[in-house]
């Protein structure tokens, strides 16, 4: 058989990809170091409201592949 | 073991309480099916619903850690303890992407646990055993100290009363009774009710300590006033300056990255594939369970500066500041986080042992394993957890840690199941082994060199050679890889 590496075969999968990717970079050096100070936003050091952030963001990005995954399955995508 | 106690019996009675519920759950959740399947005791017949299996991921994945390794890491490091809210979250993505594969492998290919999943891959029984029987290292070290936990929560509840040999009989006799009896469906049901209960408690104790310490029923003024006295704590590297940029960046890749058996497990237990997703969807948002201990952590900074152990900070403070239904209800929470996660992880190595090692060796049939894997639920936790537990020994987080960065070492064999078709079994064996060893010399002899994480140097070591053996080496079967490729791509598995 010819072998492959899997990736997404559609714009909206790349889309999704990327905004794992991205929400992966979000947590990491250098863009937490960006994050880094002592101050306070909503009562909250500034790096405890960034790991908030991005919990959100991952319960986002999932309900929107869930929607386009729906949209796949009904053939619109 | 604890120079923490209360005199006032009903902390211990709030706890023991919860013990006996969750008995009765645990018991009940059998609900007349028959035991005699490991699809039936290992992985709930593949019956969870969406709700069920959102508590059973994470209530399984708050250990008593939150309650109070978190708060210990906050009163000694201060926010690097968010660490882990980050990669619970990218855990959380792994889930959606990678169970609902896990699941479908498991439907249509009748896998119940992981090492069943790699050895079929790999047409390699000796491989799956063999990483059944390194991840149950991690397994049973994990397995230990939550069990340590809840031992130290009954002592510290019962004001010495029940000693640590009394505490780990007790907490290990109910589990064993429930997991016998119900298997997965007890897990299921015991950690939904365990999964409610924390979020509850870590709330409730959250708040009123916080309004003890500032008057304000909200975290505001606790943070306000550590940025003004103690601004250390609110940035990385932290107080102890020991949580550099690299170590966070590398132990959330590598913890994001380690497929323990349970969640294997878990992910098969699911109704549909759909089910996986909807749960791994909302599983971020169980993660707010952690903010209210971890502040319980910082009020510790300032009203609790002298603590000989840091992991001690929520409990002292409450002993101190609480009143003593709320400190009963931390007991039965501790306790509750502790047994949600120890749980999953006996009956995966009881099913790993049986199915992986014992089935292929013995050549047993679907139904003496399954009797074999409850049968051994018992001696597991009466001949390694139990002994290891009482004698409280110093190097188990050592173990842990060992165990956990193996566990991230397997990375070869998932790549091989969802992305790369050519990954071949000597490709995977040559990774995982000098993976491990090099996460095993980075661990014992230099510790996180660079600050970076062991786990993170075996992988940059392990990867390579993965893929340059699998590339110089023979594939797996075509129709193999085709059958497992028509679901991890669909549509792809002949390009």
């Amino acid at each position: 058989m010819k072998h492959f590496v899997v990736r997404p075969r559609s714009a909206a999968g790349w889309g999704l990809l990327l905004l794992f990717l991205g929400l992966i970079m979000m947590g990491l050096w250098p863009v937490v170091a960006g994050v880094n100070r002592a101050r306070l936003a909503f009562g909250l050091p500034w790096l405890a409201l960034w790991a908030y952030a991005i919990v959100a963001g991952c319960w986002i990005a999932m309900l929107l592949g869930n929607r386009w995954l729906a949209r796949r399955a009904r053939g619109d995508d | 073991m604890t120079s923490l106690s209360t005199s006032s019996l009903a902390p211990l009675w709030i706890t023991l309480s919860y013990v006996a519920v969750a008995l009765v759950i645990g018991l009940g959740a059998r609900r007349g099916r028959v035991m005699d399947s490991l699809e039936e005791w290992g992985v709930a017949g593949r019956s969870m619903g969406t709700v069920t299996l959102y508590l059973l991921i994470a209530a399984g994945s708050i250990s008593a850690y939150t309650f109070m390794g978190a708060p210990g890491w906050a009163y000694s490091k201060g926010v690097a303890v968010f660490y882990v809210v980050i990669y619970l979250s990218y855990l959380a993505l792994v889930a959606w992407y990678c169970g609902p594969r896990v699941w479908e492998f498991g439907r249509r290919f009748g896998h119940v646990t992981q090492g069943a999943a790699i050895a079929d891959r790999y047409q390699s029984p000796l491989l799956g055993g063999l990483a059944a029987l390194v991840m149950s290292i991690g397994s049973l070290a994990y397995a230990v100290l939550q069990t340590m936990g809840s031992a130290y929560i009954l002592a510290v509840m019962s004001g010495g009363r029940i000693p640590v040999w009394a505490g780990v009989i007790l907490i290990l006799a109910a589990m064993a009774l429930y997991l016998y009896v119900s298997g997965q469906h007890a897990i299921g049901l015991t950690n939904a009710f365990q999964g409610v209960l924390m979020l509850v408690v870590a709330w409730s104790v959250g708040l009123w300590s916080a309004h003890t310490a500032s008057g304000e029923l909200g975290f505001g003024a606790i943070f306000a006033r550590l940025q003004a006295e103690r601004p250390d704590f609110l940035t990385l590297p932290g107080a102890g300056g020991d949580m550099s940029f690299a170590f966070w960046t590398t132990s959330i890749i590598v913890s994001m990255l380690s497929f323990m058996p349970p969640v294997w497990s878990q992910w098969m237990s699911a109704r549909s594939a759909d089910t996986i997703r909807r749960s791994a969807t909302w599983l971020p948002t169980y993660y707010i369970v952690v903010l209210p201990m971890v502040v319980v952590g910082f009020i510790g900074i300032l009203a609790l500066p002298q603590l000989e152990r840091a992991d001690t900070v929520a409990l002292s403070y409450a002993l101190g500041h609480l009143p003593v239904w709320l400190v009963g209800l931390l007991g039965a929470g501790t306790l509750a986080a502790a047994m949600s996660s120890c749980e999953p992880f006996l009956h995966s190595v009881a099913m790993a042992y049986a199915r992986d090692i014992a089935q292929p060796l013995w050549r047993l049939g679907d139904s003496a394993t399954a009797r074999l894997a409850r049968r051994l639920l018992v001696p597991i936790m009466a001949l390694i957890v139990a002994p290891v537990a009482i004698s409280e020994p110093s190097n188990l987080v050592m173990i842990l840690l060992v165990g956990l960065g193996f566990a991230t070492q397997v990375l070869p064999a998932f790549i091989g199941m969802f992305v790369w078709t050519r990954a071949s079994t000597a490709g995977v064996i040559a990774g995982i082994v000098a993976g491990f060893c090099v996460t095993l010399a980075f661990t014992l002899i230099w510790r996180n060199p660079l600050g970076v994480h062991a786990g993170f140097w075996g992988l940059l070591v392990n990867l390579p050679l993965f893929v340059g053996v699998s590339l110089l080496t023979r594939p797996v079967r075509d129709d193999v890889v085709e059958r497992f490729f028509a679901i991890s791509a669909p549509g792809r598995s002949r390009a």
